[in-house]
C-alpha cells in the first residue's frame, strides 16, 4: 500500500496553525471557555504577539535575542507611566507607549544589530537585565521595587474592556499581527531577511542594506512586544519589576522554540504550550501544602529545563515534530505495518557540537 | 583620599570575582566554541554549597569539597551541551542560558530566596592608609592570581593543556592525533567551574549570596572575557580587575543602586568599540 | 592487512561511497585516484573513525575498526595524514609532533594523569625516532608550525601521524600546492617508511606522482572502485585514464 504523498500533510498541518484557527480561537473562546480563563487566554495571544516578532528576528535574520522581555517591559513600564504619572488617557496612552518602545528599539538596535553571533545575545541579555535594573532604581518613575498601581483598563465606548472584550481585542490583534509577519515572511523583505540570516560571514554580501534589515526585524521584534507589555498593563493595572526578570525573555524564547523558527505560526503553538504551562503552576500555587517560594521557583525551573531541552533534544522545534507524528501516525494506519514508525525519526546531522563542520 | 582607596580595595574583589568567571568563559570558548552562560550560576553554586559545608567542615576543607563539586557540575553541563547535535551557531549558548536559568529555580528550592551567608576567614580588617581592608578580599585577589598562573602553566606547559589548544585550534586534525573533543571540552567545563566555584564560595563571605546574582555575574565576566578578546587570560583579568573598580566606584561615588548597571553600560561599550574597530578594517586576532 | 569491504558511507545525506573495496596487503603501497568529489577524502574520513560508517566494514589486522573513534583507529596503528596539511598552527613544530603522540600515549586512567606533564619519556623517544626518519624536520622545532613553507608543513604533518608510531600510513592530498621537487622529495620519504614496512595510502590527484610511487592503484569514481590492480597497469591504461581520470594520454 503506498504511503500517501506529504504535501497533503504538510498544507494540513500549515492550514491548522494558521488564520483559520486563530479566528476560531477568536470567535469560539468566550463561548467555550469558562470565564476565569478567558484572561489567561488573552494573555497568550499577547505572549503570541511578542513570539511572532522574536521568530521574524531569530527565524529570518538569524539575530539571537534574549531582550524581549526588556522590550515588553518597556511597553507596559510607558503605558504606566504615562497614564498613571503624566494623566494620558489609556486610549492615547496603549499606542504612545508602542511608539515609544519603537524609539526605544531603534536607539538600542542600531549599534546592537552591529554585533553578531554570541555577542548579540549576551548584549540583548544584558539589556533584559538593565530595563529590571532601572524599573527597580527609578523609584520616582517606575514606583521602584513597590510597583506602580492604577493603570486603568482600556475602554470601548466607556465601557472598560475586561474578560470576553479583552480577550477578543488580543486575539485581533494576534490575528493581524500574525497575518502581517506571514505575509512579510512570504514578501521579497521576508526573503531578504532570511538571506541575510544565512549569511553567516557577515560579509553583506546582500549589499549594505542587510544592516537596515537586521535592524527592521530588530524593531519589529520590539515594538511587537512593546505593544504585547502595553497591553498586559492595562490588564494587569498594576507593574511590579519581578514580573520583568529573565523569566520572560525565557518565556519568549520558549513561545518560538517549541513552535520551530521556521515559520510564524509555529509561535501559535509555543504561545498555547507556554500559557498551558503557567496556568498548571498557578493552579499549583493554589495548593496549600507548598510554600509561597516554591511555585515561582518552580517555574524559572521548568522554564529553564525546557530550554534546554528543547534545543538538545527537539532544536527543530515540536511544530515539525508534531506534523511529522501526524503523518506518520497516518502512514502507519494506511499502511497497516510500522513504516510510519520511520518518519518519526529525527533526522539531522548526529556530530558533537565540537567537531569541525565538514566539507566532503 | 581614603574614599578613594576604600573604593579600590572593594573592588578588588569583585573585580576578582568577575576575572575568574571571565577567564572561565575564555576557557570553555577557545576550546569548544561554547558561550557558557551558566558561569554565574556556577560561582553562586560554589557560594552556596560554602555556606552549607562551613559549619561542619574547616574553612579549608568546605572550600575544596564544594569546588570539587562544582567542577563535576560544569563538567556534567559540559558533557550536555558538547555532545549535543548543533543546529544553529548559538544553540549551545542557548543550552547554557537555559541551564543558568533552571539553576536559579533550583537554588530557591534548595536553598530559599533569602540571601546566605557565612563568615570570612578572618573579621579583623586591616588599616591600611586611611582605608580598611579584609583579608578575604586580598584572598580572593591572590586566589585570582594563582589560577591564572596555574592555567597559564598549564597550558603552555603540560601535555594536556596543550592538547586542549590543539584541539582550539584545529578540532579535526586533533580528532585525528587522538585527541577526544568531548572529554578535552568536559576538562574545560570542569576547570571553569572549579575555579569559579572557589572563588564564589570566597566571594560569598563578603557579599551574601542569593539566587538571581548569576546572570549579572554572567554578563561582567563575559565583559571581562570580551576585554580580553576571548583569547587571554590574562588580559581578562586585567579586565575583570578594571570592571571591578568601575562597578566599585560607582557605587562609593553616589550611585549604588546602579552598580548592576555599570557592568552591563561597560559590556555594551566594549562589545560596540570592537565592532567599531572591525569596521574600520582593525584585526583582531 | 587493511581491508575495506562493501563500505557504504553517507555525507550530507548523500551516498558518498557506495559498497567501496580496498585491500592494503602488508607493506603495500597504495595509490587512491579520482576526480574531486569522487569520494577519496570521504574513505580516508571513514578509516580514519571521524565520518560514521552507513554499512560495510574495515578490518585491520583482522579486528573491525568500522565505527571505531579516531582516539581508537590510531591506537590500533592506522595515522593519517590530512589533507590541507592541517597542523596546529600556533604551536611549535616539537609540539605538533609530540601531540602526535597523545592518543596512543594517554590511554587509561595512568595515561590520562601523566598527560598533566610537561614532558614524558616515552612521547620524547618517539619524536626522536620520528626526527632520525625525517631529519630536515629538526632544524624546524622551535618554530610556530604556521609560518612555516607548505612543504615544511606537509613534512610536520607526515611526521606528526609517523610520531603514532602506525603500521598504515594515509596520506590524502600530498602534492597539494606544493612545487614537484618538493612533492618528490616527499614521496622518497615516503618510500623509505615503505620498505620499513609502513604500509602507505597515498590519496592523489597528481596522478603521474601517485602511480610512480605506489605498487597498487585503485580508481574511485561517484563513490566507486572502478579500477583495482598494479600501478604499472594502470599507467598505461588509456581508457581508465581518460574515462576516470581525465587524461588523455598514457602516464609513463
Amino acid at each position: 500500500m503506498r504511503i500517501p504523498p506529504a504535501a497533503w500533510y504538510r498544507t494540513l498541518a500549515d492550514a491548522l496553525s494558521g488564520p483559520l484557527v486563530i479566528g476560531l480561537i477568536l470567535a469560539l473562546g468566550p463561548v467555550l471557555l469558562p470565564p476565569t480563563m478567558l484572561d489567561v487566554g488573552a494573555l497568550c495571544a499577547l505572549y503570541l504577539v511578542a513570539g511572532v516578532g522574536l521568530n521574524l528576528l531569530m527565524g529570518h535574520t538569524g539575530q539571537v535575542s534574549f531582550g524581549q522581555g526588556g522590550f515588553w517591559a518597556i511597553g507596559a513600564y510607558a503605558v504606566g507611566i504615562l497614564t498613571v504619572k503624566a494623566g494620558l488617557p489609556v486610549t492615547a496612552a496603549v499606542p504612545a507607549a508602542v511608539a515609544v518602545t519603537g524609539v526605544a528599539a531603534v536607539v538600542i538596535g542600531w549599534p546592537v544589530t552591529a554585533l553578531r553571533g554570541h555577542y548579540i545575545a549576551v548584549a540583548t541579555l544584558a539589556l533584559a537585565l538593565i530595563v529590571v535594573d532601572l524599573a527597580n532604581n527609578l523609584g520616582s518613575l517606575t514606583g521602584g521595587n513597590a510597583g506602580l498601581v492604577g493603570i486603568p483598563s482600556l475602554t470601548l465606548a466607556g465601557e472598560p474592556l475586561s474578560g470576553a472584550s479583552f480577550y477578543r481585542l488580543c486575539w485581533a490583534v494576534a490575528l493581524v499581527v500574525l497575518v502581517l509577519a506571514a505575509n512579510i515572511s512570504r514578501s521579497r523583505t521576508g526573503r531578504a531577511m532570511r538571506a541575510v540570516g544565512a549569511d553567516e560571514s557577515g560579509s553583506q554580501s546582500v549589499g549594505m542594506s542587510s544592516a537596515r534589515y537586521r535592524l527592521a526585524a530588530f524593531v519589529f521584534a520590539a515594538v511587537l512586544a512593546g505593544a504585547g507589555g502595553a497591553l498586559y498593563a492595562t490588564y494587569l493595572g498594576f507593574l511590579s519589576p519581578e514580573a520583568f526578570s529573565v523569566d520572560l525573555s525565557a518565556l519568549f524564547l520558549i513561545v518560538i522554540m517549541v513552535g520551530g523558527m521556521s515559520s510564524p505560526y509555529g509561535a501559535v503553538v509555543g504561545a498555547v504550550a507556554v500559557t498551558a504551562l503557567s496556568q498548571w503552576l498557578t493552579d499549583l500555587s493554589a495548593n496549600p501544602a507548598l510554600p509561597a517560594r516554591v511555585v515561582p521557583a518552580l517555574n524559572t525551573l521548568l522554564y529553564g529545563l525546557v530550554i534546554f531541552l528543547v534545543m538538545r533534544f527537539v532544536p527543530g522545534g515540536l511544530l515539525p515534530l508534531l506534523g511529522r507524528a501526524a503523518r506518520g501516525a497516518v502512514a502507519m494506519v494506511w499502511a497497516g505495518d510500522g513504516r510510519g514508525l520511520a518518519m518519526l525519526r529525527i533526522r539531522g546531522r548526529r556530530r558533537p557540537a565540537v567537531a569541525s563542520e565538514g566539507e566532503p | 583620599m581614603s574614599q578613594l582607596l576604600q573604593s579600590v580595595f572593594s573592588g578588588l574583589a569583585l573585580g576578582s570575582l568577575f576575572a575568574v568567571i571571565g577567564i572561565g568563559f575564555v576557557i570553555i570558548h577557545r576550546v569548544t566554541g561554547v558561550l557558557n552562560l551558566a558561569q554565574g550560576a556556577l560561582a553562586v553554586l560554589g557560594a552556596y554549597l560554602m555556606s552549607d559545608l562551613v559549619g561542619t567542615l574547616p574553612w579549608v576543607a568546605s572550600l575544596l569539597v564544594g569546588s570539587a563539586v562544582v567542577a563535576v557540575v560544569a563538567a556534567l553541563i559540559g558533557v550536555a551541551v558538547i555532545t549535543a547535535r548543533q543546529t544553529l551557531e548559538y544553540s549551545p549558548t542557548i543550552m547554557t542560558l537555559g541551564i543558568a536559568i533552571a539553576s536559579q529555580g533550583v537554588f530557591v528550592l534548595i536553598w530559599g530566596d533569602l540571601p546566605h551567608t557565612y563568615p570570612p576567614i578572618s573579621q579583623v580588617a586591616w588599616r591600611v592608609a586611611g582605608a580598611f581592608v579584609l583579608p578575604q578580599q586580598l584572598l580572593l585577589l591572590v586566589t585570582a592570581s594563582v589560577a591564572l598562573v596555574l592555567l597559564q602553566l598549564f597550558f603552555s606547559r603540560a601535555y594536556l593543556g596543550k592538547a586542549l589548544t590543539a584541539a582550539a585550534l584545529n578540532p579535526r586534525s586533533a580528532q585525528l592525533v587522538g585527541i577526544d573533543l568531548v572529554r578535552v571540552g568536559t576538562i574545560a567545563f570542569a576547570v571553569s567551574g572549579a575555579v569559579a566555584g572557589a572563588s564564589g564560595a570566597i566571594f560569598g563571605a563578603l557579599v551574601p549570596v542569593t539566587p538571581h546574582s548569576h546572570l549579572g555575574l554572567a554578563v561582567a565576566g563575559f565583559a571581562a572575557a570580551v576585554l580580553g578578546n576571548l583569547y587571554s587570560p590574562t588580559a581578562t583579568m586585567a579586565g575583570g580587575l578594571l570592571l571591578g573598580q568601575l562597578t566599585s566606584a560607582a557605587a562609593t561615588y553616589g550611585l549604588p543602586e546602579y552598580q548592576q548597571v555599570v557592568a552591563l553600560v561597560v559590556l555594551i561599550l566594549v562589545l560596540l568599540g570592537r565592532t567599531l574597530w572591525q569596521r574600520r578594517g582593525g584585526v583582531l586576532t | 592487512m587493511l581491508q575495506v569491504e562493501e563500505l557504504v558511507v553517507r555525507y550530507g545525506g548523500l551516498e558518498a561511497l557506495h559498497q567501496v573495496s580496498l585491500t592494503v596487503a602488508d607493506g603495500d603501497f597504495v595509490a587512491v585516484l579520482g576526480r574531486n568529489g569522487a569520494g577519496k577524502s570521504t574513505l580516508v574520513k571513514a578509516i580514519a573513525g571521524v565520518l560514521p560508517v552507513a554499512s560495510g566494514r574495515i578490518i585491520h589486522d583482522g579486528d573491525r575498526i568500522d565505527g571505531a573513534r579516531p582516539a581508537q583507529v590510531v591506537r590500533h596503528g592506522i595515522a593519517v595524514v590530512p589533507e590541507g596539511r592541517q597542523l596546529f598552527g600556533q604551536l611549535n613544530v616539537r609540539d605538533n609532533l609530540r601531540l602526535g603522540a597523545f592518543g596512543v600515549t594517554s590511554r587509561g586512567l595512568l595515561g590520562m594523569a601523566r598527560t598533566l606533564l610537561p614532558r614524558q619519556r616515552l612521547v620524547e623517544a618517539r619524536v626522536e625516532r620520528v626526527l632520525h626518519l625525517l631529519p630536515e624536520l629538526a632544524g624546524l622545532l622551535d618554530r610556530p608550525a604556521g609560518v612555516l613553507s607548505g612543504g615544511e608543513q606537509q613534512m610536520v604533518a607526515v611526521g606528526r601521524a609517523l610520531v603514532a608510531d602506525p603500521r598504515v600510513l594515509v596520506v590524502d592530498e600530498l602534492s597539494l600546492g606544493l612545487a614537484p621537487r618538493v612533492v618528490t622529495r616527499l614521496l622518497a620519504h615516503l618510500a623509505t617508511l615503505n620498505q620499513e614496512g609502513i604500509s602507505i595510502v597515498l590519496i592523489e590527484q597528481n596522478i603521474a606522482l601517485a602511480l610512480q610511487a605506489s605498487r597498487s592503484a585503485y580508481v574511485l569514481e561517484g563513490g566507486v572502485v572502478r579500477f583495482r590492480g598494479r600501478s604499472a597497469d594502470l599507467a598505461n591504461d588509456d581508457t581508465v585514464l581518460s574515462a576516470y581520470l581525465g587524461v588523455s594520454e598514457a602516464v609513463h
